[in-house]
């Protein structure tokens, strides 16, 4: 068995949206990933510091309020001014038109990314790309999940989008 | 005076008339004055809303401005940073009587919001201590009340006849049992009352399930009846504030249904989402769009034969013994808040805010209502989910948090359950 993922769960500065992160959270511990969720409204400093004490394996920035774009660039500028080298991906909602998502993606990536996830398969492509990373071996010694009514969808949309403030 | 927006309300409910009211801000102050002219133009009911952006709710003033700068857009506006003659030339010969323009926001410290709103003649906002703290915010509840119990006593004074709209019932947006959305907003009403602000709305977002959504709404009435007498306030639903319909006739008829319930329930006011609420920021047409399907929907839909009634006994009995045991915590209502919250007296489910217990759990039963699966520490009565012990899984929760959505999504309203019967003629709301 491998050593389980740590990861570190955050939003940005302007985005109050929780669900994403409760979604995020639970689903990576189901991988067998240690998880540091950060909440709501997290401060540029407040995400350095996290990964400064935690030195995790991978940073996830989850955001659904169209201001996630202009906060991971800021985020990724701090980063790379403090030397962090901890892989960043980003997700969800990422600018306040979805028309913006593939120049958003292209744009986020060069600036040190290592993948953002948008649009309706988003947490899709995040598992595959966690499965490609890292295999935890988790996934088959879990015990099955219980069947659920409704859909059992395996076009997952975006990660749990919700649009609750005021 | 003014107190415009108390006046429409009881204007509109003489007349039987639902009040609609759009979720709308623009960064740029000629397009949000274009969105409210074309609201006010439509002829109907309907409210006006600034909406702030979200740099503005965390006291970022400076950030909107340099964005706009660069040509970007905002989800919202920023009426602290725009100077106040920009905003009171934006509400010129809109905000009135026949008009009245009303703040949403989201700040958990609201006193630079409620000057500037103060500054450019408006009275009427909304949000509250433990609504625009625990959910959306990481400063300290105590911090929220402290800054709340200032800025409405700084509105009471400064103008005659000022409305403070609790967010109490939205709270997360889903995934919370009825009671406590409407323990939270009636605190949160007499909150504002203690601290003068005498006119205030309760909230209640709609649910899972529309007998539960009518019992609780008639549950809140009568309750804000006993804990607020018999006037200066009135209830306002909000369309379902969780994951939205991704289709246009899924959200439609969301936005329908919550029209609907709003008449059979006698809400006064309905805030409205629009139907492309799952995918962007929405447009100034497509507010105008969900505001007539809202109006059209109320106008043809009488106050129901009352249902829920097991619901509307259970929301009522939790939600004052929710409320009772927090006002025994202290004679002020913000300092038994934050005991409450301490003690897990009141425990929103799932908040991750570091002064909420976390201990609550709400999941969906088989009827689709929402039900406690763990209620924490909270003075409720009543078993759990068997087999549940508030455990959920990530596919669970995100069906969850997507049922609503999927379920509008899959079918055009032919296969959901009928609505329940309506008096048809008699149009009377329910008071």
């Amino acid at each position: 068995m491998n050593t389980p993922l740590r990861c570190v769960v955050t939003t940005v500065e302007s985005d109050a949206h929780a669900w994403n992160l409760i979604y995020l959270q639970l689903l990576l511990e189901e991988r067998g990933s240690i998880v540091r969720n950060l909440g709501t409204c997290t401060p540029v400093d407040l995400v350095v510091a996290a990964l400064v004490e935690e030195r995790p394996d991978l940073l996830v920035v989850s955001s659904v309020n169209g201001h996630g774009h202009h906060g991971v660039r800021i985020l990724l500028r701090a980063l790379a001014a403090r030397g962090i080298d901890v892989p960043c991906v980003a997700g969800g909602k990422l600018t306040v038109s979805e028309a913006d998502d593939p120049w958003v993606r292209r744009d986020l990536i060069q600036r040190g990314c290592a993948e953002v996830f948008v649009g309706p398969t988003a947490i899709d492509r995040f598992q595959a790309f966690l499965d490609a990373r890292w295999r935890t071996g988790v996934d088959t010694a879990r015990p099955s999940v219980p069947a659920l009514p409704g859909r059992q969808t395996g076009a997952l949309d975006q990660t749990g989008v919700v649009s609750c403030t005021s | 005076m003014p107190g415009h927006l108390d006046r429409f309300v009881a204007s509109a409910r003489s007349r039987n008339r639902l009040v609609v009211q759009p979720r709308m801000g623009f960064g740029r102050p000629e397009e949000m004055r274009e969105g409210l002219r074309a609201v006010a133009g439509l002829g109907v009911s309907a409210v006006g809303t600034i909406t702030l952006d979200s740099h503005t709710r965390v006291g970022d003033h400076t950030t909107p401005l340099d964005r706009l700068a660069q040509g970007e857009h905002l989800n919202g506006y920023p009426i602290v940073s725009h100077p106040v003659e920009v905003t009171r030339e934006l509400l010129r010969d809109l905000h009135g009587p026949a008009f009245p323009v009303q703040v949403r926001h989201g700040t958990a410290q609201p006193q630079q919001v409620f000057r500037r709103l103060i500054e450019v003649g408006l009275d009427t906002t909304e949000g509250g201590p433990v609504s625009y703290c625990l959910p959306y915010s990481r400063l300290p509840l105590t911090t929220a009340v402290r800054a709340w119990t200032e800025s409405c006593r700084y509105l009471a004074g400064e103008t005659e006849e000022p409305h403070i709209e609790s967010f109490g019932g939205c709270l997360l947006g889903q995934l919370c049992p009825p009671s406590l959305l409407v323990a939270v907003t009636l605190l949160e009403g007499m909150f504002f009352r203690q601290h003068g602000v005498r006119n205030v709305s309760l909230s209640y977002a709609q649910g899972t399930l529309g007998a539960q959504d009518r019992g609780a709404l008639r549950a809140l009435r009568e309750l804000a009846r006993r804990y607020l007498g018999d006037d200066g306030w009135h209830v306002v639903l909000y369309t379902y504030m969780g994951v939205f319909p991704q289709t246009t006739h899924g959200a439609s008829a969301l936005i329908a249904d919550s029209a609907r319930l709003a008449r059979q329930a006698g809400c006064e006011r309905l805030i409205v989402k629009t139907v492309s609420e799952s995918r962007q920021i929405p447009t100034v047409q497509e507010n105008l769009d969900a505001v007539r399907l809202a109006v059209a929907a109320a106008a043809e839909t009488g106050s129901a034969t009352p249902d829920g009634e097991s619901f509307q006994e259970e929301v009522r009995q939790e939600a004052a013994s929710l409320v009772d045991h927090v006002l025994a915590l202290h004679d002020d209502i913000g300092r038994a808040m934050v005991k409450a919250f301490a003690a897990g007296v009141l425990d929103i489910p799932y908040c991750l805010h570091p002064d909420n217990h976390g201990r609550a759990r709400c999941v969906i039963d088989d009827r689709g209502a929402l039900v406690w699966a763990s209620r924490g520490n909270m003075p409720l009565s009543g078993s759990t989910q068997p087999g549940r012990a508030g455990r959920v899984t990530a596919r669970e929760l995100r069906w969850m948090l997507h049922h609503v959505a999927d379920s509008y999504d899959r079918t055009d309203g032919a296969d959901r359950p009928p609505l329940p019967p309506t008096t048809g003629e008699s149009h009377e709301i329910i008071g």
